[in-house]
């Protein structure tokens, strides 16, 4: 079937100065979204191994109820209270660099200002095959990697 | 009930007014079907938007993508809650919406569950033009709804009648 992909709202985005607040506020949602996802998917591998929410309410010294609303909320995160939240579960976060998909120009100055820096991965932004739907992932393996 | 390979034959069909919600650089784990009004919506051009509206349509963007990744997705189990999908009163009615709470203005998107994974977003509004549950905008909102799928679908139904989200959504949770 046709593919009409919507807009690419991070290309080029560099060229505007400033960003536009409309972007900004986009990819805000994606930092606290993905944040969420990354604490929510790592607080149901501890609750799965017996770690409940009144234990982290022990941790935090707040209510039950209360874990349930911080977990629940990221709204209103910090760094701290994410922090706190990573901790109470077990853990602390880490941060990967997601380049932006690279302008005309940049293209043709090859990868530098495009690539991960040294020592990471990088992420290739592109355009994948979108009729291929992934298989959700089984659990993330709580080991840490140097275990 | 309504499969993809239906929803891919709308989707082919001359100014269908279905999508295929494709976002660059996601490789989809969900799949998410959406009207022309809410691409409209979460592409920012709709007429009459301004920038503050953009950027809040943008969010809600976002969270729609998280959904296609196959992010995590919070449930709403009670009143004031701050979940990214619920279903509506009567469940039977299958009538789901995606919430994007803060900052204001609050967003809905009024949509259902084709199958498992499988959602059709038709019904972009701010939280304040439905009024309150049981008000007369509320009440004409889903009318217009059901108007709407019925226009596009026909008999088909969407799938409802599961009390477990994880029926719907793969890796969901309450928030409550």
């Amino acid at each position: 079937m046709p593919i009409s992909a919507f807009p690419d709202i991070l290309t080029n985005i560099c060229d505007e100065e400033p960003i536009s607040k409309d972007k900004i506020d986009y990819l805000v949602a994606r930092a606290k979204l993905r944040l969420h996802n990354f604490i929510l998917s790592r607080f149901n591998i501890a609750e799965d191994k017996g770690l409940d929410q009144a234990t982290i309410g022990r941790r935090l010294g707040i209510s039950r109820a209360g874990v349930s609303q911080k977990i629940g909320v990221p709204g209103n995160w910090t760094i701290e209270s994410a922090t706190k939240l990573a901790a109470a579960i077990g853990g602390e976060i880490d941060y990967e660099w997601l380049p932006f998909p690279c302008s005309e120009p940049e293209s043709k100055l090859g990868t530098k200002n495009a690539s991960a820096p040294a020592g990471q991965p990088s992420q290739p932004y592109q355009l994948l095959n979108p009729e291929v739907v992934r298989p959700l992932d089984a659990e993330e393996s709580d080991e840490h990697p140097q275990s | 009930m309504l499969t993809i390979a239906d929803l891919d034959r709308i989707c082919e069909s001359a100014n269908s007014p279905l999508h295929k919600a494709v976002f660059p650089g996601l490789r989809p784990r969900r799949t998410l079907y959406i009207s022309d009004k809410v691409r409209q919506f979460i592409t920012a051009s709709a007429p009459g938007m301004d920038l503050k509206t953009r950027g809040r349509w943008l969010s809600a963007r976002a969270l729609l993508e998280a959904f296609v990744d196959g992010k995590w997705i919070t449930i709403k189990s009670k009143p004031k809650s701050r979940a990214e999908m619920a279903i509506l009163c009567p469940p039977e009615d299958g009538i789901w919406e995606f919430r994007d709470i803060k900052p204001r203005p609050s967003l809905r998107i009024l949509g259902s569950f084709a199958e498992k994974d499988v959602f059709i977003a038709l019904s972009p509004y701010e939280r304040s033009e439905l009024g309150a549950k049981g008000s007369a905008e509320w009440t004409n909102a889903l009318r217009d709804y059901k108007d709407q799928w019925t226009k596009l679908f026909g008999r088909h139904q969407p799938m409802s009648g599961w009390s477990d989200p994880h029926a719907y959504i793969s890796l969901s949770r309450y928030l409550d």
